[in-house]
């Protein structure tokens, strides 16, 4: 059954060679359903491709104003257009916002010696300097000042004091240091 | 390969018809439309229908354009006839349920276009509208739209050999059809075909 099916759809097709076709239509002429089977094949084939022919003659796309396709299109071109619309917005609104953050006009800078324990230093220790500028002073001397911009902090670093520089029995100014009692009414040797 | 290429070039065209070229979407419309109609023509066997129905199908593609990852869809003409047949299945099974054939008016009528059609003609479209639904898109996709067996089994994800079995037998049934009521006709269709 399917060998002649097969056969029946290779011929119809020409899809046969030409011994093979040979050979198939002995067969055919031999045997009578065989041949009837051909023919309805035939038959078949012609009337379908004329049947496609005549349908796709009468199609006509409808393109009045009216049509259910016509106003999708027009529908969905439309929003389209929206969309287009809403993401030209979209992209002035976020160049305008680029624009303001890149070349928005930037604050003063804050002078780290204008702070007010820094100006108190600046009264205190005229001849202090920032590590960074160069000094005449030798490195013991030198006050590093360690500031920290925007919390007013101001950390004051002096070089360790040498056994040579502290005399516990003298002041400030170099007198010696006379030791009251807590009454203050006689010193103390 | 050109059948190879031709998917690639309709995907291309699907893919710019969903992000909104109605250019890749009158190209598409072109290529498909006459196929379309057809396969609903003769899956409905009405002509008025059937354009409609392919109207909602490309109304479908048009709204795909709101889901962007449809631009996925590999193979196109298998996409559209899949719509198209199961928009014409969900048509068949309506109308058994709501309207008898008989109950249409003349103008609607299947029959009513066919009348300059020969006995013989009649007879076997009138065999293929009576096949079942599986059968007869088989053959009007080969026969009417002249698509390979090989091509039909890709679009409808199934091997080649089951396409070609089903194929056989509706052709059969429909020889056999065109037979036995050519015989009841007194038509000798073997004779009919030489003198045509």
């Amino acid at each position: 059954m399917i060998d002649r099916e097969l056969k029946i759809a290779r011929y119809t097709d020409g899809a046969m060679l030409p011994e093979e076709k040979s050979a198939f239509l002995d067969e055919v002429h031999a045997d009578h359903e065989l041949r009837e089977a051909l023919e309805a094949e035939n038959i078949i084939r012609n009337i379908f491709h004329a049947d496609a022919a005549s349908i796709e003659k009468n199609i006509v796309f409808d393109t009045s104003p009216g049509a259910p396709l016509v106003e999708c299109l027009a529908a969905t071109a439309a929003s389209s257009n929206r969309k287009t619309i809403y993401y030209a917005i979209g992209a002035v609104v976020l160049l305008a916002l680029l624009a303001f953050l890149l070349f928005r006009s930037e604050p003063p800078a804050q002078n780290p010696l204008s702070s007010p324990v820094q100006k108190q230093i600046e009264q205190s220790a005229p001849e202090l300097t920032t590590p960074s500028q160069p000094t005449n002073l030798s490195p013991d001397k030198r006050v590093h000042v360690n500031t920290e911009i925007g919390r007013g902090k101001a950390e004051i670093k002096t070089p360790p004091q040498t056994k040579k520089d502290i005399d516990l029995d003298q002041d400030v100014k170099g007198k010696p240091k006379v030791f009251t009692d807590p009454k203050g009414h006689m010193p103390i040797k | 390969m050109d059948y190879e290429k031709s998917k690639k070039t309709e995907a291309g065209l699907l893919g710019k018809t969903i992000v909104g070229d109605d250019a890749a979407f009158h190209s598409l419309f072109s290529l498909y439309n006459k196929k379309l109609t057809i396969f609903a023509q003769k899956m409905l066997g009405e002509r008025e229908e059937a354009r409609d129905l392919v109207q909602e199908v490309w109304m479908r593609i048009i709204e795909l354009r709101r889901v962007p990852s449809s631009s996925l869809i590999e193979h196109v003409g298998a996409y559209l006839f899949r719509i198209t047949r199961n928009l014409c299945l969900d048509k068949i099974r309506s109308a058994k349920e709501h309207l008898p054939i008989d109950d249409l008016p003349e103008c609607d009528h299947p029959q009513s276009s066919k009348s300059e059609q020969t006995a013989l003609e009649e007879i076997v479209i009138a065999a293929l509208e009576n096949l079942p639904a599986e059968d007869r898109e088989l053959l009007v996709m080969h026969s009417y739209l002249g698509y390979a067996y090989e091509e039909i089994a890709e679009m409808q994800s199934k091997s080649p050999e089951a396409i070609w079995t089903r194929a056989s037998r509706a052709r059969a049934k429909l020889r056999e059809f065109v037979r036995s009521v050519a015989r009841k006709e007194g038509i000798d269709i073997v004779t009919k075909q030489k003198n045509s």
